[in-house]
């Protein structure tokens, strides 16, 4: 190494010192008990003992409530993240306007993301997904004509109750709405002057000024909503009681971590299935990585 | 530039430190002792007013509430077993007592109980025992809570002509009750349901037709639900009672309140009759707009009876160092002080048998709580097996979360569990 | 259909010809869905907001009741007061709104600036093992904390860290968590290194690079940082629960939990006290708005 590039290099690694201090301090040692752990059976109230890969096997083999609890994860994923994306960017793209108000629609739309998850906001949605009375049957029949006895069920269905968790997640869109109006601000106008003055209409200014441009913010919340969605747990613990019902149909996997783990005592076999969990994350992260031709970096990283 | 900004990260650390401990200092010498429990204000209150009494009357020990919300204390509290901060005193409740108790992690209380002369004849027989394995005392009851109470509303059963139900009543008066309550709109929808139970309960019906979930309660060697006939009628008039009478409230309407609103049902009049424990009464004492009442829950078809039951005591924890001090405090909140407080409130009944014939048995609605004297008789109770949480959450629920919805039978569902219930052992070792 | 569309939008004398048409549509289309949308955003906060002033019978009433009457505006304070509860201790929301403060406060600071300083070495300096460490950062977002939770209790237990604020403060130093050096990164990597550069050639170091380009070119991505920052640490029910013992510690989201217990529910306070307790960050929000609004963004090296 040439005498500059030490010095960068010892540079960077001033900078990133606040996270390798939590790497080794704060993250490293749970991390690698966690993977301990899954080799063992564990109840917190006796002693740990060591089961080999006794929890991957009985995880792989003889667990109809893993493979459902990987399904509706995934089924919740790949609904909600693409749908979401496309209304986040098309809400930012909207609020980038300088309507009168502007502030206060934003507002407005952050506003659910503010309240958090917690039980008020669980009595909401089950208000909202009663499928008698509730708000949302009453909106499809007025809408479609449909009486209300004959619209879905929602959380008392297993056909119906993923499909409201999907519902559910789009009214967060104003959590990404803000990460796309800080990206569309930071593409530069002198961009859209040049497109128009080369005769590009507005659709054609999208396509070409304004998707390139936001490409790394949708490459980032792409990568960030799936793995956020892999691990989706508060919502469904407080509207289904913790029970990921009816029939398990709302079992996702963290919810499974979270039974195994503390409601009924098995913390090695939790352990086993937060790490399986991370590697499907981890694998779903790297392909996006791989093929991730389609992000231009205006900046670029510096080789 | 850089060294700059880290001196003054450092400085923020160094200040934020001192504030921090300011605030977090609270170290007090003597004897300390601490005990966990959940409540809502009612019952948090006695405990504090129990607590400080205790302390006035022991100088020497200092007690502290950590108080854990009820959805979440077992998390919390195995969590702070595991990380070595677990409390001396514990309030556990019948389900939670096995899962401690097989793990080893309550502490015997008879060489307590023989050294203090302590008379257990006071307490109920049938709820102490649950609290007693083999002979062996681990937890001193403080309530007992049979879900045996069917509140129902008086104006519902007046306006319809139907006449007040009374504790011998049977299937048929209750069916046939349920379903004259009802009340529907002009355009057919229901405005008024017969029945509803306070969350998905298919136990007490379990009980109530004779039926079992286990061989034995204690030492379970097999899972019996979905073998034994009467568990399978049980199942059976539960889902017909949505499917065929039609007069309870079906899965779809209940999620409205998901559980949780199903109280409130009964106390806005959308439904007639409420199965519980007699835990709702002080919220129940809000209701302006009827007047109401309990009554046992109806008798099984070959007139038998069983109640699903609650019911919570305070225990020992094994790994507690300071158990003397931990002992007097568990007999002086299960005394007859504590006992007479929660009767006051009428929140639960307790389970000292005096207190119970006297102060929880005032004029304060409901009226006809007395039934919750023979009540007792029958009380049943959950399976003591490791994984009983398990099996019966996250296999017995979910294959009739099917059959409360209709999409199977109660036969079928059992045929199903039964092929899987063979292979699975209840675990109490 | 589109072609007609796009067509028709750039001939010299379609319909559309006219700009100021074009604006015109825009603003109205724009407004209407925007109020639709706006709607729908809001209703369920508005059912909060009629349920905080309804008494506890009236909260499932069916039909649902939108606006009681009467309205009871005591069930305000009586949440603020946890109905008197803690009087004997002195604990309101009062006292939990403090802590809440202290804790979202500083860890928003330690987020906002630890979290752009790394991302600036991710993203600008080339250093041995930038790689792999980038990706041992992202694979920290990928464990569930269920499991982690334990584990990292025990260790925030050891050093003595139970029952203080630390573990909830210390982590936003150091680091601030994946999601924020990640996003940081992103911000960093989309401005031109030409800046950079021609920073350096004037003299200036790799701190004077990050300090004085870079990052006022951020304050969106900051902002964002600073609020997600401050509304997740708000919110955050888990860490307080495992972490703080003594009551007149615990915060806002701990305080929710007084309203629902086993025996009984008081869903009217409990919005009550739910709406209120968001307000600071609708305020928060609503100031911090100008941020977003940058105006002319790079506009150039020149």
């Amino acid at each position: 190494m040439t005498s500059a590039e030490r010095k960068e290099a010892i540079s960077a690694y001033v900078f990133i010192t606040p996270f390798l201090l939590a790497m080794i301090f704060m993250t490293g040692g749970p991390v690698l008990a966690a993977f301990g752990l899954s080799f063992c059976k564990w109840d917190i109230l006796t002693p740990i003992q060591f089961v080999g890969l006794d929890n991957y096997k009985e995880m792989f083999f003889n667990d109809p409530r893993f493979w459902k609890a990987l399904y509706n994860t995934a089924y919740f994923t790949f609904l909600s993240v693409p749908i979401g994306m496309v209304l986040s960017i098309m809400v930012a793209m909207l609020m980038n306007q300088k309507v009168k108000g502007i502030a206060l629609y934003r507002t407005v739309y952050y506003l659910p993301s503010v309240l958090g998850t917690g039980v008020a906001v669980a009595v909401l949605w089950k208000w909202i997904f009663n499928a008698d009375s509730g708000l949302l049957n009453y909106m499809i029949s007025i809408c479609t004509g449909i009486p209300m006895s004959e619209c879905p069920k929602w959380l008392a269905s297993e056909a119906w109750s993923k499909p409201a968790l999907v519902i559910m997640s789009f009214w967060g869109v104003g959590g990404g709405m803000i990460i796309y109006l800080a990206g569309l601000q930071g593409i530069p106008t002198a961009l859209y002057e040049a497109a128009e003055i080369d005769g590009a209409n507005r659709w054609q200014q999208f396509w070409t000024v304004t998707l390139p441009g936001l490409s790394p913010v949708i490459f980032f919340q792409l990568i960030i909503t799936i793995v956020n969605s892999f691990q989706i747990f508060n919502q469904v613990y407080v509207m289904t009681d913790g029970l990921g019902g009816p029939a398990d149909s709302t079992l996702v996997m963290v919810l499974y971590i979270y039974q195994k783990a503390f409601k009924y005592y098995q913390m090695g076999y939790a352990s086993a299935l937060s790490w399986v969990l991370f590697i499907v994350i981890m694998l779903a992260t790297w392909l996006q990585f791989q093929y991730s031709k389609w992000v231009y970096y205006e900046g670029e990283l510096r080789k | 530039m850089k060294k700059f900004r880290l001196a003054l990260a450092v400085a923020a650390c160094l200040a934020l430190v001192s504030v921090l401990n300011l605030v977090g200092c609270s170290k007090l010498g003597g004897a300390k002792i601490k005990i966990s429990s959940w409540g809502s204000p009612e019952e948090n209150q006695i405990l504090v007013d129990l607590l400080n009494d205790f302390q006035a009357k022991h100088p020497d020990i200092k007690v502290e509430l950590q108080r854990i919300p009820y959805n979440d204390y077992t998390t919390k509290l195995l969590t702070q077993i595991a990380g070595g901060l677990a409390p001396d005193v514990v309030f556990t409740e019948v389900g939670n007592f096995a899962d401690l108790y097989l793990r080893g992690a309550l502490e015997p209380l008879n060489p307590y109980i023989q050294a203090d002369h302590m008379d257990l004849s006071g307490y109920y027989p049938q709820v102490l025992d649950r609290f007693t394995v083999d002979n062996q005392t681990y937890v001193i009851p403080r309530d007992t809570a049979p879900i045996c109470v069917i509140y129902y509303n008086k104006k519902a059963f007046d306006e319809s002509g139907v006449p007040y139900p009374t504790d011998d009543w049977g299937l048929e008066q209750f069916i046939a009750a349920g379903k004259k309550i009802m009340k529907t709109d002009a355009a057919g929808k229901v405005t008024r349901w017969g029945f509803i139970d306070d969350w998905v309960m298919p136990e007490p019906w379990v009980y109530d037709f004779g039926g079992s979930y286990v061989d034995n309660v204690k030492h379970p060697t097999k899972w019996t639900f979905a073998i034994d006939p009467d568990t399978l009628k049980a199942i059976q008039f539960r889902a017909d009672m949505m499917g065929k009478y039609k007069f309870m409230l079906p899965p779809a309407g209940l999620t409205a309140m998901g559980g949780m609103g199903t109280g409130d049902m009964f106390m806005n009049g959308t439904v007639g009759m409420f199965i519980s424990g007699i835990w709702k009464t002080p919220t129940f004492r809000q209701i302006k707009d009827f007047k109401w009442d309990v009554v046992m829950m109806p008798k099984g078809p070959n007139g038998f009876r069983g109640f699903a039951t609650g019911g919570s005591g305070y225990g020992i924890l094994k790994s507690s160092k300071m158990k003397k001090e931990a002992w007097e405090l568990v007999k002086y909140i299960s005394g007859e002080e504590g006992a007479k407080k929660l009767a006051q409130t009428g929140l639960a009944q307790p389970a000292l048998m005096k207190e119970a014939n006297t102060t929880f048995l005032d004029n304060s609605d409901p009226k006809n709580k007395k039934m919750l004297l023979e009540a007792v008789k029958f009380v049943k109770y959950p399976p003591m097996a490791k994984n009983w949480d398990e099996v019966t959450h996250s296999i017995i629920g979910p294959e009739l979360d099917k059959v409360w919805n209709g999409t199977e039978t109660a036969a079928e569902a059992m045929a199903k569990l039964k092929v899987v219930l063979e292979k699975n052992e209840p675990q109490a070792k | 259909m589109a072609d007609q569309i796009m067509n028709s939008v750039s001939s010299p004398d379609g319909f559309w010809a006219s700009k100021r048409r074009i604006e015109k549509f825009t603003k109205i289309f724009t407004t209407v869905v925007l109020s639709v949308g706006a709607v729908t955003m809001i209703l369920p906060v508005i059912w909060m907001l009629s349920t905080s002033f309804k008494s506890p019978t009236e909260v499932f009433a069916v039909p649902p009741i939108w606006i009681p009457s009467p309205l009871h505006f005591e069930n305000y304070p009586k949440a603020w007061t946890i109905s008197g509860m803690y009087a004997s201790e002195g604990i309101t929301f009062t006292t939990y709104t403090i802590n809440t403060l202290i804790i979202s406060v500083l860890s928003c600071l330690g987020v906002t600036s630890s979290s752009s300083l790394v991302a600036f070495a991710f993203a600008r300096l080339r250093f041995p093992g930038r790689g792999p460490l980038f990706i041992l950062c992202l694979a920290t977002m990928m464990i569930p904390t269920q499991v982690t939770m334990i584990p990292t209790f025990i260790l925030f237990k050891t050093i003595g860290w139970y029952d203080t604020y630390f573990p909830l403060i210390i982590p936003a130093f150091l680091g601030g968590g994946a999601y924020n050096i990640f996003l940081m990164r992103q911000f960093f990597m989309s401005i031109p290194y030409e800046m950079d550069e021609a920073a350096k050639i004037d003299g200036c170091t790799n701190f004077g690079v990050f300090w004085r380009i870079l990052l006022p070119l951020c304050k969106p991505a900051l902002t964002t940082v600073a609020v997600f920052s401050f509304v997740w640490n708000w919110n955050d029910f888990l860490n307080p629960l495992i972490y703080l013992d003594t009551n007149s510690k615990k915060t806002l989201a701990l305080g929710l939990t007084n309203f629902v217990s086993l025996y009984g529910q008081d869903y009217h306070l409990l919005m009550a006290a739910s709406l209120l307790i968001v307000i600071p960050l609708v305020v928060m929000f609503l100031l911090g708005q100008r941020y977003f609004i940058q105006g002319i963004a790079t506009t150039g090296l020149k």
